[in-house]
């Protein structure tokens, strides 16, 4: 925590400063991407010097990899929201947003449950008040909802931590490690606590049926919003501690069998993949369509962390950072959509390719990539996931999980069919591509995503196969 | 270039007529006999230079080769002279300067691809020469003939694939490489060629074209575009292929020379017009071929093919005479129905004494072929097996009673208007005539010394009598006999359209079934599925927590005893 203590510390820092120049136009925005960049290049770093050290909790290469994700994600956000934000209480507005990236970078260099616990609740309290900002009456509803069933979910994170501390007397990850492992053959009692972990932190991650707060908080936040919550805050604040969690469950009963909770999270992971892909065949909103691809996609993350297996791993945290970055890039074109048009209602105008030939692209890369096509970063983190359940015998799983995505190119075909393609409605005369603000973002997003796709041998050889390898 | 050299007229004038027929309307007619009679010269011009080398790919003589290059030349020069009286469209020039073209290039090929792809280039003009008098005839032709094509193609590559190499000459020094798996490539390959050539079951277009088009095409199709080219292919490659040709090779190539025979004689035995009797005689002359090369296919020997060869060099002659012949009633009577016909000898004696004359010959009188072929092909046939002597006697009985009820009906005595002549088709049947007096009367120049070894061994004298009595016994019925009434309704090609067509339209409903099956009904519920999930999520926060509840006790009952182990 000693190092990557400053993750958390100066965007803390940064936000005070941030609260205090409300009444500027400029400052707050340039001071937060100074320090979201900072962090970002600091983060890269760590991430390159940690290569090769021993992959779990806490300070390590994984807790790297995240802040990297936190960082960049925070950062477009950040550049986004300087051109897209139209409040007068700016200072506020970006303060609470280096909360929020404190809060998350405080969740992955945690190395005990309850510190994790605290800054999920920082990043719980941050996103409320982000999801209500402009204090309109839907975005208040998407809040309020979202704060029920958060706070469900942190009592019960709550209680599960109690039950462990009782029974483990130790909540930091290395304790917990040595007990589970000295405790093999008697499993029911982590099973049941690690369960009741799982369960909240999966209603954090918003997987079916604890979703229903996530169609509504994503499609009435404003769009760099949604971009944070759907790109990152979800995946640190419930995947990510999901994953933790699971990685703990594989070793309960080690070697015996697979675990019985971590096949419940994969039936609720497969649920969520095809729940998902199937609401959001008839959505009419394209930020509420990407909600619903959102729990789709976290569902192949789940399945594959709850699988377990070194190449199910690699394949949940490489989908962690392709879907972070093409989440994003979708939330940012629905952002512009909304700007240049006024709605992101997909039935209400076509042909926007005409008038918005970047946002178009891009928008085509991200959907692309979420469904998983070649050559682009999600084909290849799929196909990780989809090859890891079939190699541990989970065929059913993995044709089912396969099917998901023919029917994640069907919705997003029909958006892109009803929105971007065909000539111009007369709706639409007036509108013209977003300045380069708006744009640069999406361009650096989609850019990521045709690297990391072309470039993918060198992503595995460099970064997945030694991770597979030391889980080996 | 050189081995095309003859190629370079035809080509040359094709672009002129595509330049210049806006201009000159007579152009056309003038390039197609200038290209043709050049082309002409031209391989007689070959014939004494260096590039004669290249001709010889060593599998047949060059004289033969060359022989048979005069002969396309020839024909196309007549067929472009008679065309002047039968059409004035410029396409049909244009198409027979292509053909001319593409026909010399797959003789002078060395090689399997340059040939096939000449050949391809055929099936494309022998397309556009039918295209504008029946589309649906030119389309029969041209998927018969590509799947001919396609056949061909596939044993090309598959004799590439075994040997690594596709030039003739390449074989004409060692038969080595070849090995038993080839036998497969010979199947295809002769499969192609029987295709080309129009044996059963690739005949059905030859009838409809030879009827529907004008004589000077219907002469070419044995002299220069499909017949002569796919004998010349067959005799190829059975001396390419007959050291790895197993017995059941000879019981293969036999039986579909004599079911060919057997189509085109039922199907002339009901034929109601000249050209209609001569095209079904192209079928039966193909069979009659196929079968020669089935008797002698394991002679190993230059001169029986070479024999073979000949026969078909002279039954095309005679083909493309008696085409042209009728031709030439069409155009001074207005038809070649039989019935419309009768009477008209007295008129046009000299086109009656031609036809005649063919007659015999495809008949295989003795006397007037001069090879003593059809009689020397009774004798092979006999001394592969007495039995089959049956077949060419079959061949030879036919011949003759359909011819002779078609000379009954132009002698018979009926009072009719005298025709006009044309000068210029008197002149083609003239020309076309000495071919077969070539053949008749001046064997012993030039190709003699290539057959003579296969005549050393057989004794003509009985079959001669033989030959004679069957064409009598032929005549004399035919003074009494009437053809048959019957209607041939179904042919290969009818049955391979309807059972075509039995087969799409299952297909299509099967495609229909699929579309529902993986789009329509998955489509369907997946957008009812959808919408419940929508209507699911109107803002009703108890109904949130309530799914939230649902979740937790799911969660619960899969990791309880009674869940998921």
């Amino acid at each position: 925590m000693l190092l990557n203590g400053i993750f958390v510390i100066i965007p803390v820092i940064g936000a005070v400063i941030c609260a205090f120049l409300n009444k500027q136009k400029q400052a707050p925005g340039l001071l937060a991407n100074i320090i979201l960049l900072f962090g970002f290049l600091i983060s890269l770093h760590i991430f390159f010097m940690s290569l090769g050290q021993e992959w779990f909790f806490g300070e390590d290469v994984l807790s790297a990899f995240m802040l990297i994700m936190i960082y960049m994600v925070a950062l477009a956000v950040a550049f986004f929201a300087v051109f897209a934000a139209s409040t007068k209480r700016r200072g506020s507005y970006f303060a609470i947003l280096l909360v929020i990236t404190a809060g998350m970078a405080g969740v992955v260099c945690s190395q005990d449950l309850f510190t994790l616990y605290v800054f999920l609740e920082v990043v719980a309290v941050a996103s409320f008040v982000l999801i209500a900002f402009y204090n309109r009456e839907k975005s208040t509803e998407g809040a309020i909802r979202y704060f029920y069933l958060s706070s469900i979910a942190s009592a019960f994170i709550l209680f599960a931590i109690s039950l462990l501390l009782l029974y483990t007397g130790d909540t930091t990850y290395e304790g917990l490690v040595k007990t589970i492992l000295q405790t093999q053959g008697n499993s029911a009692p982590l099973n049941i606590i690690l369960g009741t972990l799982a369960v909240a932190l999966m209603i954090k991650t918003g997987l079916f049926p604890f979703h229903s707060w996530t169609p509504d908080a994503y499609e009435s936040a404003s769009s760099p919003i949604s971009a944070l919550l759907a790109g990152i805050v979800t995946k640190v604040a419930g995947t990510y501690a999901l994953v933790l969690v699971c990685m703990l469950l594989s070793i309960v009963n080690f070697g015996i069998e697979h675990n019985t909770v971590g096949k419940a999270i994969m039936w609720f992971g497969l649920g969520s993949i095809v729940f998902g892909a199937l609401a959001a065949q008839e959505q009419k909103d394209f930020k509420r369509m990407l909600a619903y691809s959102s729990i789709s996609q976290m569902g192949y993350i789940t399945i594959a962390a709850a699988l377990a297996t070194p190449l199910a791993m690699a394949g949940a945290l490489f989908h962690i950072f392709n879907h972070a970055t093409f989440k994003t890039l979708l939330f940012f074109c629905a952002g512009n959509v909304k700007k240049a048009t006024g709605t992101t209602a997909i039935n209400e105008m076509r042909g926007l390719q005409e008038k918005m030939p970047y946002t178009s692209a891009t928008a085509t890369i991200g959907m692309l990539a979420t469904a998983g096509l070649p050559p682009f970063s999600g084909f290849w983190s799929k196909l990780f996931i989809i090859a890891a359940l079939w190699q541990a015998g989970f065929i059913g799983m993995s044709v089912t999980a396969l099917f998901a995505s023919v029917l994640t190119l069907a919705y997003f075909l029909k958006l892109q069919r009803g929105m971007f393609f065909g000539s111009a409605s007369k709706n639409i005369a007036n509108v013209k591509e977003q300045g380069m603000g708006f744009l640069i973002p999406c361009f650096a997003l989609a850019f990521i995503i045709i690297a990391v796709g072309i470039y993918f041998p060198f992503i595995y050889n460099n970064f997945l196969s030694p991770f597979i390898k030391v889980l080996q | 270039m050189i081995p095309f050299f003859p190629l370079v007229f035809p080509l040359a004038c094709i672009v002129f007529l595509l330049a210049f027929k806006k201009y000159m309307p007579n152009t056309p007619k003038f390039l197609a006999f200038a290209g043709t009679t050049l082309s002409l010269v031209a391989v007689f011009t070959v014939q004494g230079t260096e590039s004669l080398k290249i001709f010889q790919d060593g599998v047949l003589p060059t004289p033969f080769a060359l022989a048979i290059a005069v002969f396309i030349a020839f024909f196309a020069t007549l067929a472009a002279l008679a065309a002047l009286r039968e059409t004035k469209s410029p396409s049909f020039y244009f198409n027979i300067l292509l053909s001319t073209a593409f026909a010399l290039g797959a003789v002078l090929s060395n090689n399997f691809i340059m040939m096939l792809l000449f050949w391809e280039g055929l099936l494309i003009s022998l397309y556009l020469f039918i295209l504008p008098i029946n589309a649906k005839t030119a389309l029969k032709a041209f998927l018969i003939n590509a799947a001919g094509d396609v056949v061909l193609l596939v044993g090309i590559c598959l004799f590439y694939l075994q040997n690594g190499t596709l030039d003739f000459t390449f074989f004409a020094k060692t038969n080595t490489l070849l090995t038993s798996s080839g036998l497969w490539a010979f199947i295809l390959m002769f499969t192609g060629a029987v295709a080309k050539a129009g044996a059963f079951p690739f005949h059905n277009w030859i009838e409809p074209a030879a009827m529907q088009m004008p004589a000077s095409f219907t002469a070419m199709l044995p002299a220069a575009i499909e017949k002569l080219l796919a004998v010349f292919l067959m005799g190829k490659m059975f001396l390419i292929f007959f050291p790895i040709l197993p017995a059941t090779a000879k019981v293969f190539v036999c039986a579909l020379g004599i079911i060919t025979i057997a189509v085109a004689a039922i199907n002339m035995l009901v034929f109601k017009d000249i050209k209609q009797l001569l095209a079904w005689n192209i079928v039966m002359q193909i069979g009659l071929l196929v079968l020669g090369m089935g008797v002698h296919i394991f002679d190993h020997l230059l001169h029986d093919t070479l024999f073979v060869l000949n026969h078909g060099i002279f039954k095309a002659a005679l083909l493309a005479c008696a085409f042209f012949t009728a031709g030439a009633f069409k155009l001074y009577f207005g038809s070649t129905d039989i019935e419309e016909l009768k009477g008209t000898a007295r008129h046009a004696p000299l086109m009656t004494f031609v036809l005649f004359i063919c007659a015999l010959g495809l008949s295989g009188l003795s006397f007037v072929d001069i090879f003593f072929m059809p009689s020397a092909l009774v004798a092979d046939t006999y001394a592969a097996m007495p039995i089959l002597i049956i077949i060419p006697a079959l061949a030879a009985f036919i011949t003759m009673f359909t011819f002779a009820k078609v000379f009954f009906a132009l002698l018979v005595k009926k009072s009719r208007a005298k025709a006009e002549g044309s000068h210029i088709y008197n002149t083609v049947v003239f020309l076309s005539f000495l071919p077969v007096l070539f053949f008749t009367f001046g064997f012993e120049f030039s190709l003699e010394p290539f057959l003579a070894p296969h005549f050393a061994g057989i004794n003509l004298s009985w079959v001669s009598i033989f030959n004679i009595l069957v064409l009598l016994l032929a005549l004399a019925l035919a003074v009494k006999v009437k053809l048959p009434s019957y209607k041939i309704k179904h042919n290969t090609y009818t049955i391979t359209i309807e059972a075509i067509t039995v087969f799409t339209k299952w297909l299509y409903k099967i495609d229909r079934f699929m579309d529902k099956l993986i789009d329509t009904w998955p489509s369907a519920i997946v957008k009812k599925i959808s919408l419940f999930f929508s209507r699911a999520h109107r803002g009703n926060t108890p109904q949130y927590l309530l799914w939230a509840i649902l979740g937790l006790l799911i969660f619960a009952a899969l990791v309880s005893d009674w869940g998921i182990k």
